[in-house]
């Protein structure tokens, strides 16, 4: 199948931060929308990500447009980055293609009771720890589960973990979905996938996973900040993982699936990786336990991790500096949500791939602490550069079914990423910048390096500037530095920052290859 | 006849050539091994018996490189290459390959073998298979 190719005539800039695409071939059910500026147009256009939205935009059942954020880039049938809902009351699909390989990898925010100030010299010695107690990197678990350990993952999530002691009472209330989707069957995930799962339970894996160890450098929204108990000055540990290979199978047995069931089906996609079913069928539902299975197995995981570096904060500190947990959201999901569309209200099939849900304040779902200020939304920068902590906002829930950008979003391939730099580059780069990094290795070093990435500030800019989202922290541009100063207009925002060079932050990256 | 490695912005692909969908097959292996271990070749002192059966030539590189995948991560064995004989979607053989070495091995990490712009081209003098992979 020749990839799909989207002629000039059919694009169009509707305003500063968003494209259209108008549907120009017979299969497309819906337009394209990409917030994108003009200079994150450009990197759109070259790699095939508006393609890959026209693509999606073919699926049955797609309501409203086929999306993509501004951190998007090329993926595997979806692009990376993109936003699609189908009807879940009628003829819509699932598609495991749209949630991908890595189900809900995702990120979760741990705030201390730390100042940065006050324990600076012993930040190297906490990161250290926290490498000896999060297995790291290709071939490293975190301890073999047994059959009912792991179907107890599989149907109970973060709740489970807190059960066995791996967590805080509070701490699955503060996951998206409570950190568990109801809609999970262990005996929908094969036996294969819970062998490969059974042994990574607590483990980061490798490529762009990492944990970090950042510091609030600034706080521009003082309600949202002082419901999520961040402060200027804080320590914070941003942890990104997934998974692991248990949602790796189960996503390659269900699009092996899909294959043959399109065909039963009657349907055609554009990519094959776009496979899907309908949902209301019984290859549809089958995938929705299994994807929400392996859902359940990544909140387990991320709280297992929690787990790990309370106790390496504890053993670093000699007491208990209170960790917890700010919130923890899913990237990679399909999610069954009621929407407003219209004038009336439908449940979706929503799936983001790549992209972060964001919901208003007052939705239902956010636990009561965030309710009257949105949901908590965290942006990884690159190594080297900021992170933010956004909130929802309305916009995103009449505009995007509630969603925003997920990262910075990669700017070149790996095997460019690994001619331009060498390992010792990146480490000297990043230690004149005040930052230390732990890395599983230095070829992963090298792909990771922050010149591999789109700049995080331009992106926040462009979500923030559509109306999706609202910061509450994070760094600001450094004169001379990369992109644009974020827009002061933004409704009373906030940023959240990862790295200061004038502080000299350690900084933490893990998980590569 | 060989393998390169494809460049895409989200990871890598695969282009492997064979004299017939076995040796391409065979390369195809060969080149998800140098990704893994970042080493173009390895030893393939060890053999494992293989026997699998799939709809069409597509649907058989994405579930021989999945078993290459599974055996890597369950294992830490590394596929290097196979002697098979494919007839109608039945691939018969074995794998060749070596334990993984942490100490010496410093690839990258692969999620899954993908469906995106797959391909199988069979004409009379090659088979070039397309496959991208998921990192």
């Amino acid at each position: 199948m020749k990839p799909v190719t989207v002629p000039a005539s059919a694009i169009q800039r509707l305003d500063r931060w968003r494209l259209r695409i108008e549907p120009f071939r017979p299969d497309m059910n819906g337009p394209g929308l990409v917030f994108a500026s003009d200079r994150l147009q450009t990197a759109l256009v070259k790699d095939g990500t508006l393609g890959q939205v026209a693509g999606v935009a073919t699926l049955p059942g797609l309501v409203g447009a086929s999306m993509a954020m501004p951190d998007a880039h090329q993926g595997y049938g979806f692009p990376i980055g993109g936003v699609a809902a189908t009807d879940a009351d009628g003829d819509g699909v699932i598609s495991p293609g749209g949630v991908g390989f890595d189900i809900n990898c995702g990120v979760r925010l741990l705030a201390t009771e730390l100042a940065v100030d006050d324990v600076r010299d012993r930040l190297r010695s906490l990161l250290e720890e926290i490498f000896r107690q999060v297995p790291v990197g290709v071939g490293r678990g975190g301890g073999k589960l047994n059959r009912r350990q792991l179907d107890g993952a599989l149907a109970g999530g973060a709740r489970w973990a807190v059960d066995q002691g791996w967590g805080e009472p509070d701490d699955a209330v503060h996951c998206e979905s409570g950190g568990a989707m109801p809609q999970a069957d262990p005996d929908a995930v094969s036996e294969r996938a819970k062998t490969r799962g059974s042994g990574q339970l607590g483990s980061l894996g490798a490529g762009n996973h990492f944990i970090e160890l950042q510091r609030v450098e600034r706080v521009e929204n003082a309600a949202a900040a002082e419901a999520m108990g961040l402060a200027e000055g804080q320590l914070v540990i941003l942890v990104h993982t997934g998974s692991r290979g248990l949602g790796h199978q189960v996503c390659t047995d269900q699009v092996a699936l899909m294959q043959k069931a399109m065909k039963r089906h009657g349907l055609r996609v554009p990519d094959r990786q776009l496979a899907c079913a309908p949902l209301h069928s019984p290859e549809g539902e089958h995938y929705l336990a299994a994807m929400a299975a392996a859902a359940n197995y990544a909140w387990a995981n991320r709280q297992r991790i929690t787990h790990f570096v309370r106790q390496a904060v504890r053993a670093s500190f000699g007491r208990d500096p209170g960790v917890r947990l700010v919130y923890d959201l899913a990237h990679n999901i399909a999610k069954i949500e009621r929407h407003r569309v219209g004038r009336g209200e439908r449940s979706l099939c929503v799936h983001r791939k790549g992209a972060t849900r964001a919901f208003a304040a007052g939705h239902p779902e956010l636990p009561p602490r965030y309710r009257a200020v949105g949901q908590p939304v965290f942006i990884p920068g690159s190594m080297g550069t900021s992170s933010w902590v956004l909130v929802g906002t309305e916009q995103a829930m009449t505009e995007s079914w509630g969603s925003v950008c997920h990262g910075a979003g990669r700017a070149m391939s790996r095997t460019a990423a690994r001619k331009r730099t060498r390992a010792d580059a990146v480490i000297k780069e990043l230690s004149e910048q005040g930052i230390h990094v732990q890395a599983g290795s230095k070829r992963g070093l090298c792909e990771e390096a922050p010149m591999a990435y789109k700049d995080v500030d331009m992106v926040v800019q462009t979500v923030t500037g559509a109306g999706l989202a609202r910061r509450v922290a994070g760094r600001v541009a450094r004169g001379g530095g990369k992109g644009e100063a974020p827009p002061r207009d933004a409704v009373g925002c906030a940023i959240l920052e990862a790295w200061d060079a004038s502080t000299g932050l350690y900084g933490f990256s893990l998980g590569s290859a | 006849m060989g393998y390169r490695v494809l460049e895409h912005t989200a990871d890598l692909g695969i282009e492997a050539r064979g004299r017939s969908l076995g040796e391409a097959l065979d390369q195809a292996i060969a080149g998800l091994g140098s990704v893994l271990t970042g080493e173009p070749r390895g030893t393939a002192a060890e053999r494992r018996g293989l026997s699998l059966t799939a709809d069409d030539p597509e649907s058989l590189v994405v579930a021989l490189l999945t078993e290459c995948l599974f055996l890597f991560e369950v294992e830490g064995w590394v596929a290097r290459g196979a002697s098979l004989t494919v007839i109608e979607g039945a691939a018969n053989g074995q794998l060749l390959g070596e334990p993984w070495d942490p100490d010496r091995h410093d690839g990258l990490a692969i999620k899954a073998i993908t469906w995106h712009q797959l391909a199988v081209v069979q004409q009379p003098e090659a088979v070039t298979i397309t496959v991208y992979l998921d990192a």
